[in-house]
């Protein structure tokens, strides 16, 4: 599946019908099976644009086309769109509809009768839950950690071609941004289409193959994971740092022109060769 | 200052206590972080210091006003538009018209929210409406502040300028701070750190000791800094 989004603007108007524009000409190719990861400060636009992927806001100007196709002209078509594009949003308790966890887990599974679903007692499990203590409890009860890891679960339970992650590590323990790290893999793995808004440059460098860096309601710059998350000087413009693992390599190795690795794992394997290198010459 | 005395929580129909006996001593002026996995007790452990919950056993004792900063800045935010968000506290506290105003822009500038003003809160980023959160608190300068995960949908750049904005509240007076977080940087610049675990506390340490053994990091559920996950290599 892939997505374009067409020099899309939107803004959202008050009740006194002022506007505040948050998208201006925004102009984005997101490829099948790519994990793109959007980076910007707040008030951007990343959620507003991930709301956009969603169809869940429509454009004022510009269009999305997903495979080819424009909601906004083929209405008819977005049963089809919601059963292939999930969602989980910033703040989890927005998205649940059910009264219990196990209601929550298959209602939209249910409601598209999907067949190749995950169990949810597998899929909670892949985010460190377990099926029994949570399954009779009300979603909004939940502290806010394991409503996100809810919300998460519901996504592999239901199995679209394209998952829309908003802040998905946000206030998350570290076995549970390990968890959300391991299904983004596990989703690539599978060929899925998955994309990311974060603040945090640690999870973008372990989860995301493209990046694009969002401001003032543009992409202002876009490339691969190595060379956006290792470009100090861009991630500075606008608030981040590399990853902190970027910055003790570069501590260590003068890269030259070439980018860096990001992630730990490679990272490592990046250090060993090098002393190995040295071993052996 | 706050002061707790064998805390517990039982949430209705829950099969454990959600604080099992916490027993805490925040004295004034101190900076102390809480972290500990979800579902361990934190926002339960500042709900009570904030008088949000009462516990079914156990005292609290607190010194001055307490300000807390909700996880979810929703459940906090009442007004229709930034201003008067930012001017509500003043008002309930009686703060005299002129001073009101004056001191509601400057806050606006310094949470960069000055343009925004007239918005509707509901018309917010998340990251922005944190910002709102925390100003329209700051404001009222209570004696103890209590941030909730305040800062997980802030920039790195906004939550730099956030903590400074609180060390310099701290510096001209006694301002008691107790940051719940999963940041590790966030808990090193505090000086005390407390671990919850299952509604206990499983560690009260000076931050950069735990920080500096992965091992302990990861036992504790904490994430661990990649800066001990590269130490290896």
């Amino acid at each position: 599946m892939t997505i374009v989004v067409d020099t899309v603007s939107y803004a959202y108007t008050d009740r006194h019908r002022v506007a505040t524009p948050v998208l201006r000409d925004l102009s984005l190719n997101i490829a099948e099976g790519v994990c793109l990861g959007i980076l910007g400060p707040e008030g951007s636009g990343k959620s507003t644009l991930l709301q956009l992927l969603d169809a869940l806001l429509r454009p004022d100007r510009g269009r999305v086309l997903v495979d080819g196709v424009d909601l906004q002209a083929e209405p008819g078509r977005i049963r089809e769109f919601r059963r292939r594009v999930g969602m989980a949003f910033q703040f989890p308790e927005q998205q649940f509809l059910c009264g219990t966890v196990g209601e929550e887990l298959t209602y939209t599974a249910d409601r598209f009768d999907v067949r190749d679903r995950l169990d949810p007692a597998r899929a909670l499990e892949r985010f460190g839950l377990e099926y029994a203590a949570v399954s009779a409890r009300s979603p909004l009860l939940l502290s806010l950690g394991e409503a996100r890891r809810v919300a998460l679960a519901t996504l592999l339970v239901h199995r679209p071609s394209v998952y829309l992650l908003d802040e998905p590590t946000s206030g998350l323990d570290g076995p549970g941004t390990e968890c959300v790290i391991k299904a983004v893999r596990f989703l690539q793995n599978e060929g899925r289409t998955v994309v990311i808004a974060s603040h945090d440059v640690d999870v973008l460098a372990e989860t995301a193959t493209r990046m694009a860096v969002l401001a003032e309601g543009r992409i202002v710059h876009e490339g691969d994971v190595r060379s956006v998350l290792g470009n100090a000087t861009l991630l500075g413009n606008y608030g981040f740092a590399v990853p902190e693992a970027v910055q003790l390599l570069r501590t260590r190795v003068d890269p030259g022109d070439n980018p860096l690795p990001v992630r730990i794992e490679e990272i490592r394997e990046y250090l060993t060769c090098r002393s190995g290198a040295r071993g052996g010459g | 200052m706050i002061e707790l005395k064998g805390i517990r929580v039982r949430y209705p129909e829950a099969d454990n206590d959600a604080l099992a006996g916490v027993s805490l001593m925040f004295p004034a002026g101190s900076r102390t972080a809480i972290m500990g996995p979800n579902g361990s007790g934190k926002t339960t452990l500042v709900s009570v210091m904030a008088s949000l919950l009462t516990p079914v056993q156990g005292s609290v004792a607190v010194t001055g006003r307490v300000g807390i900063v909700l996880q979810n800045p929703f459940l906090q935010i009442t007004s229709l538009t930034v201003e008067r968000e930012m001017a509500f506290g003043l008002q309930n506290l009686g703060v005299p018209t002129g001073e009101l105003h004056r001191r509601v822009d400057t806050a606006l500038e310094d949470s960069g929210l000055a343009r925004l003003r007239n918005c509707s809160p509901s018309r917010l980023s998340g990251g922005e409406m944190q910002r709102l959160a925390l100003a329209a608190v700051l404001i009222t300068d209570p004696d103890v502040l209590i941030l909730d995960e305040a800062t997980s949908l802030l920039s790195p750049a906004s939550r730099r300028h956030l903590l400074d904005r609180v060390a310099a509240e701290q510096a001209q007076r006694n301002l008691t701070v107790v940051l719940v977080t999963q940041f590790p940087a966030e808990a090193e610049w505090c000086s005390a750190l407390i671990v919850l675990k299952g509604g206990m506390v499983a560690r009260h340490a000076v931050p950069s000791e735990v920080f500096s053994d992965a091992g302990e990091v990861a036992a504790l559920c904490l994430p661990v800094p990649p800066r001990l996950l590269l130490e290896a290599s």
